[in-house]
C-alpha cells in the first residue's frame, strides 16, 4: 500500500502570497472608500436625526404659544423664548403658562441649545429684552445641547419679520452643516417649516 | 491498493482567489446601496416637512373660502400665493405638491372639511409620495 501525500512547494508558496498580496492591496483602497462611505452615511443619518429631534422638540413648544407668547432677541446668540397659554381665567384673562422655553442659537460654537425656566409672579408673558439672554440664573435652568454644527437656526413670520410676529404662518428654518471623513467635503442637511399656531390668545 | 491524496494545483488556488476577490468587490459595491437608502430617507424628510406645512397654510384659510377641489398652488388669508408654485427643488429634487378639499362622507359639510396633500417627487428612477391628511373645523365663537 503506497500514500503520497504532496503539499504545495515553497515556489508555489511564495507564488501564491505574491497574488494574494496584489489582490489584498487592490482591494485596500476599495475598503478604505467603503469604510469612509460608511461613516460619512453615519455622519449624514445623525445629523438628520438631530435635525429633526429639534424640530419637533420646537414644534411642541409652538403648541401652545401664541403670537404674543414668543420673543425673539436677535443677536449673538439669538434667543427665542416661548411661552403657553393655559386657557382664560374667570375674569376672561389669558392663565399663562408658568414655564418658559428658552432656545439660543450661538452662531460661536455652532449650537442650539434649549432650557425651561420658571417665569416667576412678576412676568406678565415674556421677559423683556435682554431678559432673554440674562436668563442663565434663573431657578428652573436645564439648557441643554439639542444640535451641533448648526449653520441656520430662525423664526421668521410669512413676511420676515422676527420681533413682533405679525402675520402667519410662522417660518422654522435650521440647516446644519457637519465635515465629512475627507476634508473639504461637507453634508449639508437644511429643513424648513411653515407653522401655524394652533392657540390665538 | 494505492490512494492519492491530491491537493490543489497552484492554477486552481489562484483561480479561486480571483473568484472570492471578486464576490468581495461585488458585496463591497453594495455600500452605495446604503448611501442611497439615507438619501431616500432625506428625501422623504423634504416631502414630509412640505405636506405639513402645505398643511399649516390650509389651516389660515377661512372655512367658508374652502371649496371643493385640487388646489396646486399655496393658499394665503387673500387668495393663493403665485410664488409658492406647486413644485419646490430641495437639494437636486425637484417635489411637487397639491391639495384636494373634500366632503367627508356622513358629515356636515358646512362644519367639517377634510384636507389632504400629496406630495410627489422623482427619486432616481422611482416615483415617490407622501400623503398628509387632515380635518378642517368652522369656528364658532
Amino acid at each position: 500500500m503506497m500514500h503520497r501525500y504532496r503539499g504545495y512547494s515553497i515556489v508555489e508558496v511564495m507564488v501564491m502570497a505574491a497574488v494574494g498580496f496584489v489582490i489584498l492591496g487592490l482591494l485596500a483602497n476599495v475598503f478604505i472608500t467603503a469604510l469612509q462611505r460608511t461613516n460619512d452615511g453615519r455622519i449624514r443619518v445623525d445629523m438628520q436625526q438631530q435635525a429633526l429631534f429639534t424640530l419637533t422638540s420646537w414644534e411642541k413648544d409652538l403648541e401652545r404659544a401664541s403670537q404674543r407668547a414668543i420673543r425673539i432677541e436677535v443677536g449673538t446668540p439669538l434667543y427665542i423664548g416661548i411661552t403657553g397659554a393655559l386657557g382664560l381665567a374667570g375674569n376672561g384673562t389669558v392663565v399663562w403658562d408658568d414655564k418658559l422655553a428658552r432656545w439660543c442659537f450661538d452662531p460661536v460654537e455652532r449650537t442650539v441649545s434649549r432650557g425651561v425656566y420658571l417665569r416667576g409672579a412678576n412676568l406678565a408673558v415674556n421677559p423683556t429684552p435682554p431678559g432673554l439672554s440674562g436668563l442663565a440664573a434663573a431657578p428652573g435652568q436645564n439648557q441643554r445641547v439639542f444640535c451641533e454644527d448648526v449653520e441656520e437656526f430662525s423664526l421668521k413670520d410669512r413676511n420676515g419679520n422676527t420681533n413682533p410676529l405679525v402675520t402667519q404662518p410662522l417660518v422654522l428654518r435650521l440647516k446644519l452643516r457637519r465635515p465629512l471623513s475627507t476634508s473639504q467635503r461637507h453634508a449639508d442637511f437644511t429643513v424648513e417649516r411653515r407653522y401655524t399656531l394652533r392657540n390665538s390668545f | 491498493m494505492t490512494t492519492l491524496h491530491r491537493g490543489f494545483t497552484l492554477v486552481e488556488t489562484i483561480f479561486a482567489t480571483l473568484f472570492i476577490g471578486v464576490t468581495v468587490l461585488a458585496i463591497v459595491n453594495l455600500f452605495p446601496g446604503a448611501y442611497l437608502s439615507i438619501r431616500r430617507s432625506e428625501t422623504s424628510v423634504q416631502a414630509d416637512m412640505l405636506a405639513k406645512s402645505i398643511l399649516d397654510e390650509w389651516r389660515l384659510v377661512s372655512f367658508e373660502n374652502l371649496t371643493q377641489g385640487v388646489y396646486p398652488l399655496v393658499p394665503t388669508p387673500n387668495g393663493f400665493d403665485e410664488t409658492l408654485l406647486e413644485s419646490r427643488t430641495i437639494e437636486g429634487v425637484t417635489y411637487s405638491a397639491k391639495t384636494n378639499i373634500y366632503d367627508i362622507p356622513g358629515t356636515d359639510s358646512t362644519f367639517l372639511k377634510g384636507a389632504r396633500v400629496t406630495v410627489q417627487y422623482r427619486l432616481g428612477p422611482s416615483l415617490k409620495e407622501v400623503v398628509h391628511e387632515t380635518y378642517l373645523h368652522r369656528l364658532i365663537r
